[in-house]
This record gives C-alpha cells, sequence and structure tokens, in this order.
C-alpha cells in the first residue's frame, strides 16, 4: 500500500502568542465567555452546519462541549476548564475570563513571560493564602443550623444561569428544593460497618415537560417510571396492600428469555429435541418459583422480562417492574440493600434480596410513577427530584442547575464557607493585594529577582484581571463601580453614576479596542478594559456617589448604602494612587447576603486560571501535524 | 473543524418569531381561515387550522423556529388548546421587545419589567376569574353580567396592595357585588392548590353546574364540536348513573373515530369503542347480537413469528432431522392449533389485537365463531382490561382461565361501504359498566378530518381545564382588555409615584436596582401587545378593519377608567358574524357576550409565551459548529473559532 498523499511535513509556530491570529481568536473566546457570565449573561445557540438541535445555553459546561477550535492553545484551555468542571461544576466561565485577561495582561503589559509567570506564581501564593485566612473579608461561614446560607449558595447557582428562564419565585422554589434534596442525602448518624466514613446517599432526577416550575418537588425514596402499569390491575392492588416492608430482587441480567447471550454462531437443533426457547423460558420460571416461594415482592429487571414470566408472578401477587435502565440500578442497590444479580440460571442468593418500606402509585405531571420508599431511617439515604418546566430547552438547563447546585453544596460540607458573590469577591481581592502588593513591593520584587517597577505592573495586571471577572458581571447598560473603603462590587446604569469626564467607548466587542489610559507609576502603562461596556474614565476617577442611582446594596448584599453612609465609589479598573486595605465588614450585623459562591471551586478555578495562563505563556512552540 | 460565530445584533431572533407567528394570526378568535401547506418537493398538500399543525407541517430551520416548535408542541401536548394564543402572543411580545431594545432599555430592564407586567396582570385575571357555578345558563339571560363592577375591584387591589376582601368590603361602590366577589379573591390559593400534580387524574365532576352551559360557554364558535362533547358527558353521565344530566366529564374515557364519506351531520356519540370490520367479519356479528360474550385481549401482535420486545431472535437457528417430515406439519400450523384450542377451552368468542393477527389464524377463527379484531387502540384494551376484567397478555398460548374477560356486547352500527372501496362495516363493542365513549367524526371531504379531529379535542379540552379549575376567565378579549386596562393604571401611577418621591421603595427592587425607569415604556408596549391581540380578534370577526377596532378599544378604555362597566356591545361586536351567511343562529347571537377562556390553560400560554421571547431575547450570538473556517472567508457577520 503506498499513500495517495504525500505525507505532509508538521508545522511548527514559533510564539503562538504573538500571532494576530491567535490572539484574534483567543479575544474572541473571551468575549464569548463574558457574555455568558453572570445572572445577566448572554444566550448562545448553537447548532450544526446542517442544521441539527438547536442548543441554548450560556453555562461553560453546555458551551465548551460544543464549541470546538482549531486553535491549539484554546483547545488546551478548554480541556483544562472542562477538567475543572467535571470535578468542581462550578466557576467555569470565572476560569475562563480570568485566564484569558491574565494572558491579555501580560502581552499588553510588555513583560517578559518568564517574569510575569514569576509574578503570577507569587501573586496566587498572597490570593490563596488570603482566601484561606480565617479574617478573610470575603468569606462566610456556612451555617448548617439554618439553611439560609445553603438555599442562597444554590439560589446563587441557579440564577446564573439565564436560560432556565426562571422567575424569582420559581428560583426560589427550586434553590429550596435542591437544598432539601441535598439534606435528604446527608445521612443522619454514622454508616454501619465504617464509623468514620460518611457515605452521601444521591439524588435521582426526574424532569417533566410542560408542567408548571412550581409543580417541581423533591420526595424521599425512588420515583421509577412504569409506563404500563394500570393494564396490570394486579400491580395497583399490591400497591395499596397494607405496610412493608417488602422484601425485592433486582435483576441487571435481561429476562427476556432470548439467545443472545450466547454470541454469534449458528445454533443446530435436533427435531425432537426440545426447543431452546421454550428451555430458557422453563429456567425463567423457575426463577420465578424461587422468588415466589422466597416471599419476593417487588421483582425488578434492568431489561426486559419475558411477559410469561411476568405473568406468573403477578399471578402470585408480586410486583413486576422491567426495563428500569442502567441509571436506577445503582440508586436502588444503595436505598434497597439489595445485590443486583446478573445470572437467571442459578438460584438468588439469599443475600441478594434487599428491601423497601412500601410502594405507592403518584402521578407526577402527566405521568404515574411507582414510588419505592426507602426501608429504614438512617441509611445512605436517596431521593427523588422531580423537575418540571414549561419546555424541553429550559428543562434541560434546570436539570444542569440542580445538579450543579448539589454539587456546590455538598463542596461545603467538606468545606462549610462560602465566598461572597456577585463580584465582591474579586473586587476585595484585587483591593487587597493590591495595597500589599505595592507596600511590600521592593521585597517581593527582590525575591523573584525582577525589579520593582516589573514587578508593578504585574501586579497591576493581575489585580485588573481580578476585576475584570467581576466586570464581567455587568453587561450592557450597566456599569461596574468599586466603593473605597470595602472594596465591594456595585453595579449601576450606566450613564447615571457617572456624570462628568466620563468617555464611553460604543461596543467594543467586535473591535477589542484598547484604551490607553494615563500613566500613574513611573514606567507604567496602564491599560483601561474595554471588554463590555468600554467605560474609561478620563482624569480623576473618585466621585461621590450621589443618591438614587447607586442600588441600595453591593453585588453580595452585605455592605447597604444606608448603613454606611459616604462611601466613595469609582468605575472598575481605574487606577488611583495608594489604594488602602479595603475594610472587613463586621458579619455579625449584616443584612442578608444575596449572593453566595463556593469557595472550594473558586479557590480552584482561581489556581487552574493562574496556572493555564502561566502553561500559555511559556509557551515557544506550537508543533501540528496536518495529515 | 472550527466554530463559526455569528453575532446577532440586529436581534434577528425576535424578527424571525415575530414573522412566524404573523403566519397564524388568521386562526384567532371563532372564525377561522384554513390554510393550505403545499410542499412544493413531494406535491402534498394539507389543511391546517390550528397552530401547532402549521408549525408541524413548516420545515422550521431556524433555530428561532426549532425553540417556538418545542415549546407549542410542549404546551399542546399538556394542555391541548391554547397554542394560538401562545404563538400570538410570543409573536406580539417579541416586537414590544425589539421596539424596547430601539428605544435603548437595556435586556435586563426589559426583562424584569415585562414579567412583572405578567405577574401583574396574572394575578389579576385570577382574581378576576368567574367561578363555573357563576356561568348561568344563557336562556336566564344578562342581568347576572358577571363583569359588572369587576374593573373597579380589579384597579384598586394591586395598586394599593391593600388585602383585597377587605378593599372590596370597605368600597362603598360595590356594596352590590361583594357577595360574587368575596370568593373570587380567596381563590387564589385555592387555583394553586389545583394545579398541583393531578393534572390528568381523571373524571371530574361538576358538583352543581350543569355542563352543558359551561360547554357552550367555553364553545369558540366550534358549536358542532362541543355539543358532541356535551353528548359524551350526557352519556358518561349515565354510565355513572346520575340519570340523564350531564354531571361528569372524563377526556381520559374518550376516544374518536374518524369515518371518511359520511356527510358531517352523521358525526355521533357512542358507548364504548367502534371499529370497521370487513363485510366478512361482520357477518359473524350479525349472530353475535344481543348477546354477552367472553373477550381476551392480546398486547402485540396474534402470529407464531412474534415475540415480545426486547427479545432479541437468534435467526441462525436450524433445525437439524434424521427423517423425512411425513406430516408436513410446520410449526405454525402447530401454534395455529394450540392457540385455537386454548380459545376454544376458555370459551372465548372475541379476541382484541393490539397489533397484527395472523390471517390464518384470523379465518380459523372465524369458522369457530370466534371474532378477532386487530389494531386496537392501547387506550381502548386497557379499558377493556378495567371493565371485562381479562388479564392482557403477550401470547396467546399463555391463555389461562383467569385472563378470561365477561360481558361484551358487539352490534353492527352501520354498514360503511361507500362505492369503490372495500367493504366494511362500522362494528360497535360495549363492555358492561364502561366509562368508554367514542365519537365518531365524518366528513365528505378527506382533507377535513384533521382538523374536525383537532377542533373536536379542543373542545374537550376545554370543557376539562373549565371542569378542573372551577373557574373561568371572561372571554372574547375581555381578560386581555383588562391586562390593557391594569397595565395603563400601573403606568399612570408609576409616573405619579416617581414624581412624588424617588423610586426607592418600589416593591421590585430586582437585585438591588431601585425601581425600574423604563417600566411604564415597556408596559405600554406589552399592553399594546395585548390591543393587538383584541383587535385581531375583531378583525378576524369580520366586524371591523384594524383601525376601527383600535379606536373601539380605546374608547372602551375611556370608558372604563371613568367608572362604566364593560360594555355588553362591546363583546358582541367582537363575535358578531357575518350575518348575511346565516352562519349563527339567533340564539348563538345572544350567547356572544357570554364567552369564556380556560383560566390556566390562557395564563399558562402567555407566561411560555413570554419565556420564548424571553430566550430570544437574551440571545446574542449564534454558533456554528462543524464547519469548515475556508468556506465563510469573506463573510461579515460571521467570525471563526
Amino acid at each position: 500500500m503506498s499513500r495517495v498523499t504525500k505525507k505532509a511535513s508538521s508545522v511548527c509556530t514559533d510564539s503562538p502568542l504573538s500571532m494576530s491570529e491567535v490572539c484574534r481568536k483567543m479575544t474572541l473566546m473571551r468575549q464569548i465567555l463574558t457574555s455568558c457570565f453572570g445572572p445577566n449573561g448572554r444566550l448562545k445557540q448553537v447548532h450544526n452546519n446542517v442544521g441539527g438541535h438547536v442548543l441554548t445555553t450560556s453555562t461553560s459546561t453546555s458551551l465548551l462541549q460544543a464549541v470546538s477550535s482549531s486553535e491549539p492553545l484554546l483547545k488546551l484551555i478548554t480541556a483544562s476548564i472542562l477538567n475543572h468542571l467535571s470535578r468542581f461544576s462550578d466557576c467555569g466561565l470565572y476560569t475562563g475570563i480570568l485566564c484569558f485577561s491574565l494572558i491579555d495582561h501580560v502581552q499588553k503589559s510588555g513583560l517578559r513571560p518568564s517574569v510575569a509567570i514569576k509574578i503570577n506564581k507569587q501573586l496566587l501564593e498572597v490570593c490563596t493564602g488570603f482566601l484561606n485566612q480565617e479574617d478573610c473579608g470575603c468569606k462566610v461561614n456556612v451555617d448548617f443550623n439554618s439553611c439560609q446560607s445553603l438555599v442562597t449558595l444554590a439560589r446563587s447557582v441557579i440564577s446564573s444561569k439565564p436560560a432556565c428562564v426562571l422567575t424569582e419565585g420559581e428560583q426560589q422554589h427550586i434553590s429550596t428544593l435542591a437544598v432539601h434534596a441535598f439534606l435528604l442525602t446527608v445521612p443522619c448518624g454514622d454508616t454501619p460497618g465504617s464509623p468514620d466514613r460518611v457515605r452521601l446517599g444521591r439524588t435521582v432526577t426526574v424532569s417533566i415537560e410542560g408542567q408548571f416550575v412550581l409543580d417541581s418537588a423533591v420526595f424521599p425514596g425512588l420515583l421509577v417510571n412504569v409506563p404500563d402499569m394500570q393494564l396490570h390491575p394486579t400491580d395497583s392492588e399490591r400497591t395499596r396492600r397494607g405496610p412493608g416492608p417488602f422484601r425485592l430482587a433486582l435483576f441487571t441480567v435481561s429476562l427476556s428469555g432470548d439467545l443472545s447471550e450466547f454470541g454469534e454462531g449458528s445454533l443446530e437443533v435436533h427435531s425432537g429435541a426440545p426447543d431452546p426457547e421454550h428451555l430458557i423460558l422453563d429456567e425463567l420460571l423457575k426463577l420465578g418459583e424461587q422468588a415466589v416461594t422466597d416471599k419476593v415482592e417487588v421483582f425488578m429487571c434492568q431489561r426486559v422480562i419475558h411477559p410469561v414470566l411476568q405473568h406468573y408472578l403477578r399471578r402470585h401477587g408480586v410486583l413486576v417492574v422491567e426495563r428500569l435502565g442502567i441509571a436506577l440500578i445503582q440508586p436502588i442497590v444503595q436505598m434497597t440493600g439489595a445485590q443486583a444479580v446478573a445470572l437467571y440460571q442459578t438460584p438468588i442468593p439469599p443475600e441478594a434480596y434487599g428491601q423497601v418500606k412500601g410502594c405507592c402509585v403518584r402521578t407526577v405531571g402527566s405521568r404515574e410513577m411507582l414510588h419505592l420508599l426507602p426501608p429504614r431511617e438512617p441509611a445512605p439515604a436517596v431521593c427523588t427530584m422531580v423537575l418540571c418546566h414549561r419546555n424541553d430547552t429550559m428543562l434541560n438547563k434546570l436539570k444542569a442547575a440542580c445538579q450543579r447546585a448539589e454539587h456546590v453544596l455538598r463542596l461545603t460540607l467538606r468545606d462549610p464557607v462560602a465566598l461572597l458573590g456577585g463580584g465582591c469577591t474579586e473586587t476585595h481581592m484585587a483591593a487587597y493585594i493590591s495595597n500589599k502588593g505595592t507596600t511590600e513591593a521592593a521585597k517581593a520584587a527582590l525575591s523573584l529577582g525582577v525589579s520593582q517597577s516589573q514587578y508593578l505592573l504585574g501586579l497591576n495586571g493581575f489585580c485588573s484581571s481580578l476585576e475584570a471577572v467581576a466586570l464581567a458581571l455587568v453587561h450592557d447598560g450597566e456599569t461596574g463601580l468599586v466603593d473605597l473603603s470595602y472594596a465591594h462590587h456595585w453595579s449601576v446604569l450606566q450613564g447615571e453614576a457617572i456624570h462628568s469626564g466620563t468617555v464611553l467607548q460604543g461596543e467594543a466587542i467586535h473591535s477589542g479596542t484598547v484604551l490607553q489610559g494615563e500613566a500613574i507609576n513611573s514606567g507604567t502603562v496602564l491599560q483601561g478594559e474595554a471588554i463590555n461596556s468600554g467605560t474609561v474614565p478620563q482624569g480623576e476617577a473618585l466621585q461621590r456617589g450621589d443618591g438614587d442611582e447607586i442600588p441600595t446594596t453591593c453585588g453580595c448584599g452585605l455592605v447597604e448604602r444606608s448603613a454606611r453612609p459616604g462611601l466613595e465609589w469609582t468605575p472598575l479598573n481605574t487606577r488611583y494612587p495608594s489604594r488602602p486595605a479595603p475594610l472587613v465588614v463586621d458579619k455579625d450585623t449584616t443584612p442578608q447576603l444575596r449572593v453566595l459562591d463556593s469557595f472550594t471551586a473558586k479557590l480552584n478555578a482561581l489556581q487552574v486560571a493562574v496556572e493555564m495562563a502561566n502553561l500559555v505563556l511559556d509557551i515557544r512552540y506550537v508543533i501540528q501535524d496536518v495529515n | 473543524m472550527g466554530s463559526t460565530i455569528i453575532s446577532q445584533r440586529l436581534h434577528v431572533g425576535l424578527q424571525q418569531l415575530t414573522a412566524l407567528a404573523a403566519v397564524t394570526h388568521s386562526f384567532l378568535g371563532p372564525n377561522k381561515n384554513h390554510k393550505f401547506i403545499q410542499d412544493e418537493s413531494t406535491g402534498e398538500s394539507s389543511l391546517v387550522c390550528t397552530c401547532f399543525r402549521v408549525l408541524e407541517h413548516l420545515d422550521l430551520t431556524c433555530s428561532v423556529g426549532q425553540l417556538a416548535n418545542e415549546t407549542i408542541q410542549a404546551h399542546q401536548k399538556v394542555f391541548h388548546s391554547g397554542a394560538g394564543c401562545l404563538l400570538f402572543m410570543a409573536g406580539v411580545w417579541s416586537r414590544a421587545a425589539l421596539e424596547c431594545l430601539h428605544r435603548d432599555i437595556s435586556i435586563p430592564h426589559i426583562v424584569s419589567a415585562m414579567s412583572e407586567g405578567l405577574d401583574i396582570c396574572c394575578k389579576v385575571c385570577r382574581s378576576n376569574s368567574v367561578s363555573i357555578e357563576d356561568v348561568r345558563p344563557i336562556a336566564s339571560d344578562s342581568g347576572t353580567s358577571v363583569l359588572q363592577g369587576s374593573p373597579h375591584t380589579v384597579l384598586r387591589n394591586p395598586v394599593t396592595g391593600m388585602n383585597p376582601s377587605h378593599g372590596a368590603l370597605n368600597n362603598k361602590k360595590q356594596s352590590r357585588i361583594k357577595l360574587t366577589h368575596s370568593r373570587h379573591f380567596c381563590a387564589n390559593d385555592e387555583a394553586d392548590k389545583n394545579t398541583t400534580p393531578g393534572l390528568f387524574s381523571h373524571a371530574v365532576s361538576s358538583k352543581g353546574v350543569d355542563i352543558a352551559h359551561l360547554a357552550e360557554a367555553v364553545s369558540h364558535g366550534c358549536v358542532d364540536a362541543m355539543s358532541l362533547v356535551v353528548e359524551v358527558s350526557k352519556m358518561q353521565s349515565k354510565n355513572n348513573g346520575s340519570g340523564d344530566s350531564c354531571r361528569t366529564f372524563d377526556v381520559n374515557k374518550l376516544v374518536t373515530c374518524t369515518l371518511p364519506g359520511l356527510s358531517e351531520d352523521h358525526s355521533c356519540v357512542l358507548p364504548g369503542c367502534v371499529i370497521l370490520l370487513s363485510a366478512e367479519q361482520a357477518s359473524l356479528v350479525h349472530h353475535m347480537k344481543e348477546q354477552k360474550w367472553q373477550v381476551v385481549l392480546i398486547n402485540g401482535d396474534l402470529s407464531e413469528k412474534y415475540r415480545h420486545l426486547g427479545f432479541n431472535s437468534k435467526n441462525d437457528i436450524s433445525q437439524v432431522t434424521d427423517k423425512l417430515d411425513l406430516k408436513g406439519l410446520s410449526k405454525e400450523d402447530d401454534w395455529e392449533d394450540n392457540v385455537l384450542t386454548t380459545l376454544l377451552k376458555n370459551n372465548v368468542n372475541l379476541v382484541l389485537v393490539n397489533g397484527e393477527a395472523s390471517e390464518r389464524l384470523t379465518q380459523h377463527c372465524m369458522s369457530h365463531r370466534i371474532l378477532v379484531v386487530e389494531r386496537m387502540k392501547p387506550d381502548i384494551l386497557k379499558d377493556f382490561a378495567e371493565t371485562t376484567g381479562a388479564v392482557p397478555v403477550t401470547y396467546a398460548t399463555q391463555l389461562s382461565k383467569h385472563c378470561v374477560g365477561t360481558g361484551v356486547e358487539i352490534s353492527i352500527w352501520r354498514d360503511c361501504s361507500g362505492n369503490r372501496r372495500r367493504a366494511s362495516m362500522a362494528v360497535n363493542i360495549v363492555a358492561d359498566r364502561t366509562a368508554l365513549v367514542t365519537v365518531v367524526l365524518t366528513t365528505s371531504v378527506h382533507s377535513k378530518l384533521q382538523t374536525l379531529e383537532d377542533c373536536f379535542w379542543g373542545c374537550a379540552y376545554r370543557l376539562h381545564h373549565t371542569l378542573k379549575d372551577r373557574k373561568l376567565l371572561p372571554g372574547a378579549g375581555k381578560t386581555e382588555l383588562l391586562c390593557v386596562q391594569i397595565l395603563q393604571k400601573h403606568i399612570k401611577d408609576n409616573g405619579e409615584q416617581t414624581r412624588g418621591k424617588d423610586g426607592t421603595s418600589a416593591p421590585q427592587a430586582k437585585q438591588g436596582r431601585a425601581g425600574n425607569p423604563h417600566r411604564a415604556d415597556v408596559f405600554q408596549l406589552m399592553a399594546d401587545g395585548w390591543m393587538d391581540y383584541i383587535s385581531t380578534l375583531m378583525l378576524n370577526s369580520g366586524t371591523c378593519s384594524k383601525v376601527d377596532a383600535w379606536t373601539t378599544i380605546n374608547q372602551q378604555l375611556v370608558d372604563l377608567n371613568g367608572g362604566l362597566s364593560l360594555d355588553a356591545n362591546f363583546s358582541r361586536l367582537l363575535l358578531r358574524d357575518d350575518t348575511e351567511d346565516g352562519m349563527m343562529s339567533p340564539d348563538m347571537k345572544r350567547s356572544a357576550g357570554k364567552v369564556y377562556d380556560n383560566m390556566t390553560v390562557k395564563l399558562e400560554a402567555w407566561r411560555k409565551a413570554l419565556d420564548l421571547v424571553f430566550l430570544v431575547l437574551q440571545t446574542d450570538t449564534e454558533i456554528i459548529t462543524g464547519i469548515d473556517p475556508k468556506q465563510v472567508e469573506g463573510q461579515s457577520n460571521v467570525m471563526v473559532l
């Protein structure tokens, strides 16, 4: 065999980041991620070029999985974000925006990548150190004595997915359900056998299209789809019969009675010999007999059960459920303590039987489902979350959002803390490291082996990148402000809070305009970010918010305007000399927090973003096999 | 493979939605115009007159079309009515959203104001719903108009935030109507409770109301179809032991059977089910008249080859034999004998098969006076299982004594063998105590069958929802007019409020945003959407042009604000038919003021319409995957990732 075409040699790209095409693609990607960010984020419609199913989304997981790029650097970043999401389910867009911002700022600052990498690493340590401090200003403890902070955490996840199209009441309902489901899956007491380990239960989601969102509900136990249940009057009798516990048998092997498990090849049957189908059916009926003598009352199978066997079992008062699907097997095993049997030729071992406390038929929306109740109370609890929504697109998004929320809630079990949301953590942290970095610049520069001005330049880029994330929360028509005392994030309507000395750039998305502002420290060039609102104030940035335009609270709800008179604001991403360290808000007398983010997820996202940015900055050559 | 990004700066999506909705404008109101949809490539065409059928037949390649279709079909699947209203409102509100964008209102503001507007209106509509007990028989005429005075109460309750029932009682003007309305005000919670899961729970009985009158109120111009629905209710009530009156209606115990060829007057309602049989089989039925028979039910096909779902047949099984089979008996013969013996042993006279039945066996059975009927609907089998006590089985060989059901009557209903068509007889099979009712829909125009069926089911479900909600909304555009009025009232109050003090006390400080500066603008545009709905209704009724309609509506609004109650003439105007055609009986004309809509369906349709608009409005980018970057080079609105 000879090759039809000559093998092309690999293509090597030198310093990929200096290529305008690569930069353009990275800017585009950053714009996509930025515009998706937050509760007011924009949706994207993704479909293929032959007119397939349309995916409407703003979540990082769906978006990054669907959108592919030809650029290796982008692929690298996408893959690392998806990897982060698979572990933490949250902060995917955050990771992306921060990572692209960091790369962008380093490129614009003119710092050598090696220097920038060193500085970024050091600042990341400062950040993680800051976030891990006990008295960190952007951290709150999650109080398990009340569900309030849990509900807030869940709502922050759910409300940041505009594709779910929920009203505020619906958001609250779903968030409460998410917390309810989460609490049901936390076992009370120790897991039998291993006292020092806690085994969490699981939530199974059932989604129903076309119903009211407020009909969504959480049930302890499992809901099993039994479509043709009403055809068998005996089943309804069984479900109505007195209290359990009932013995349950669970099969994963197909009991359809076919010969498929004998594999390929032809079969020769001697005439007069019994029909193989009948032989198998006899085996199955023997199994049924055993189940009946062992007083099994619920007989379930992942796949198909031969109708004759079903008939036999039903006649003996056994509740038969077939075609459970693989997804339900694990939850059933966990809930009932049954062992899934994968063989029908041998008798069922007695230890394979599980138990349910009872079962009843439940009408959920348009479906009738069999409700299996968990056998005993302090068990690895399994619960079912029924989600209803008006159409399929929104329902899928809602389902994903609830699963995110559950994951985020679970993360709080390991680390019972949360971070302030609404961009406040980023602005606060930026102010903190900006202050700390400036005051300790000389020392830090010395230890890193860079010049002080280089260090300040790197520090500046890092802080701007953090603020860029907060700024990504405000979309067109709004502008992001930061107050000078607590360094929390405030969003206001554009053109109302900033009265004078403001240059409004039009939409800068396409051109990716970068405006250069005034240099403050010698040798420092400051870039005003023009990601979305493109607001760059000239001259003195400080101004006093006067009354109406500034909202009553900051992004996370911790700082109230009325309670703290004399606050001063400045637009985000403007520089002013010597910023004081931000004050920590005393959390004892504070109002209800509106937005909370997962601590664990965000901390990891921060690390992934900085490390990815450093990695990409470090890439000198890209070698592509073009065959 | 790269991805291509198209930025939708111009909000093409909203325009597409408006355009799509415009297709169905002529379906609004009682006088529907049919549409022909023709497929150029295949030459096929179909006649449609409902919104969801249009979408079903359109090749919706654009992403917005797909979204709209998905929403409509989901709504149709659950409610079986209101899809037209949904798409219409989606269309007009997407135009409103577009207009908002042109006025530089930011998207979060549009979204929050529009959902607030809808919330306000839904609340008011709920509290102004009419209990079904209050829907009086039309004969007793207008004196008790349920709508009288309601606008007063409406306007006060949301604006002042006062406890509505107190507000109503303290208001001197309304002392006359307080009794009717006090119930409506506290109806909110009850309505919520009603929406909990059991949407499909079974028969809805109408305690103390006459279904016939309700049916007329929600017939929406489909008088013939609705009279069939009333017939169904009568028959079900009779089976229920409620005598001759209409007391109960169970939409789940209802099937339709369409018979082309007969004229439309032949449509009728029969107990049990109706099936078409060949003349041969029908001759057997002649002998089976006026007796109770035994029945068995088969899930799947009645044939030797059939295996249950999930059974993977192995094809390569070969029989090896060492002697010649002289008897020539095949496996199939064995099976047939086996089945026939089982049937005879159990005294079975009727075999109802879900799938297909083997022709030979059917013949054999017939010679033994056993009737085999194939292709029975699962719903019907289910009903037979419940009423006769038969246990459905998959294989006929499985049958035993306890699987056999009893008490089935068979009779010939009508000879349907038209000329040039296969001889066929319509046979009626009824089980004892069954609630199942069949509606036979007939028409001489074959292509109208689908439309007739849709129309009938629309009526059936409207009645079903009426009885389930136990509440109705005033129809013929009155509810929409109310919404317009509410929004206008809010706009006015909003203006006064903002002039008085700063907006910080606005109740909906979403995300800490104090008030919404563009609330009034958005409300006005939203209200215009409803105005459009009413005027289209009037236009379709053939009474006036759209401009005249707007004038009339505006006049109505002025009158209403001046304290007058809704004019009955107004709604009569809406429904006045082209009387020259003699389409409307005098009775119908009188009933014109008595049109009602389903509450849950309508409010949910509005909600879904707005959701759809929001989804499209919030989308800024279309991403196409799997495109070769070279293909799109040079296109200005496209970027390659």
